[in-house]
């Protein structure tokens, strides 16, 4: 039994397949950050939805083309153009539109901060 | 036998937050001897890393189970084996196994263990023993546990451990009396 003992003490052990370790580390990354990716999610729906809720209801009822038709028809390069430029612009940049931009902004820095955890394998 | 290497307590506390240096470095530390106790029970290297990679994404799922006062090595084995039984039992509800060619099986198994002699003689005969004993005699004699672990893993009390250990030796000198003649 002696010899028995002796060779069951000394069990080889096979090599771990190269990419295992790479690859438990990736699922559970992905794991981490999931939630992440469904926040970003949400935040950039909710910023398409107002984008287009904005261009229907305010820039294509309020004829939007005859805005731009006006902004080119005095693109020249001198002040009335310039203050063209202004009005149109805020004519254009509703209140609504700024909001969306604020919405992406907040899902930029959160998604950056958060992407800041993923942990590259060591191995 | 191996001495069961112990955890870092710290660690542990870690990794059950969620620090992942700390369970890259629990996985670094268990993967070979996870792998390797599948491999012996799966015969099959894709397999075996297969389960020991689904073996370690449980440990993270379920992290807010570790015990720092408690060797996570059994936790983790436990894991291993009730994922080895899951993919055994989905193989044979898929009737997979029939399908393997016995010989493919050995061949991958040899290039993973190509030692010659008695050594190869006594993975054989291992090979062909009751895989209850088996599976006892891997933890006993490849990972080191002590009864008590090994009842904890499997589930089963502590003097069946050590009948099965007795009668897996038993059967092992029968399928090697040749060379110990």
């Amino acid at each position: 039994m002696d010899k028995i003992d002796e060779q069951l003490n000394n069990f080889s052990q096979a090599e771990v397949p190269i990419g295992m370790h790479q690859f438990v580390m990736r699922r559970i990354n992905y794991k981490k950050l999931r939630p992440v990716f469904f926040i970003t999610f949400t935040l950039l729906m909710l910023n398409f939805i107002t984008i287009v809720w904005h261009i229907n209801t305010k820039l294509i009822d309020a004829e939007f083309t005859d805005i731009m038709k006006d902004f080119f028809e005095v693109f020249s390069f001198n002040f009335s153009f310039i203050k063209t430029i202004f009005e149109s612009f805020f004519e254009i940049i509703s209140p609504l539109l700024l909001f969306s931009a604020v919405l992406s902004m907040i899902g930029a820095i959160y998604t950056g901060k958060k992407m800041n955890f993923y942990h590259f394998s060591k191995i | 036998m191996q001495n069961i290497e112990k955890m870092d307590k710290d660690i542990l506390i870690r990794a059950k937050a969620g620090d992942l240096d700390a369970f890259e470095y629990i996985l670094s530390f268990y993967e070979k001897g996870v792998y390797n106790y599948c491999l012996r029970i799966l015969k099959n290297p894709h397999n075996a890393k297969d389960v020991t990679q689904e073996t370690f994404i449980k440990v993270y799922t379920h992290r807010k189970l570790i015990d720092p006062e408690k060797n996570i090595k059994t936790w983790i084995f436990t894991i291993a084996t009730n994922t080895t039984y899951d993919f055994l039992r989905s193989k044979k509800r898929k009737n997979e196994i029939s399908f393997e060619t016995e010989n493919e099986t050995i061949l991958a198994f040899k290039a993973y263990y190509p030692e010659e002699g008695l050594v190869s003689d006594v993975n054989k005969a291992l090979e062909q023993i009751n895989q209850e004993y088996k599976k006892v005699l891997l933890l006993f004699y490849q990972q080191g546990f002590q009864y008590q672990e090994i009842a904890e893993i499997l589930e089963m009390p502590i003097n069946t451990v050590k009948t099965h250990i007795s009668r897996g030796k038993e059967q092992l000198k029968d399928k090697l009396k040749n060379y110990l003649a």
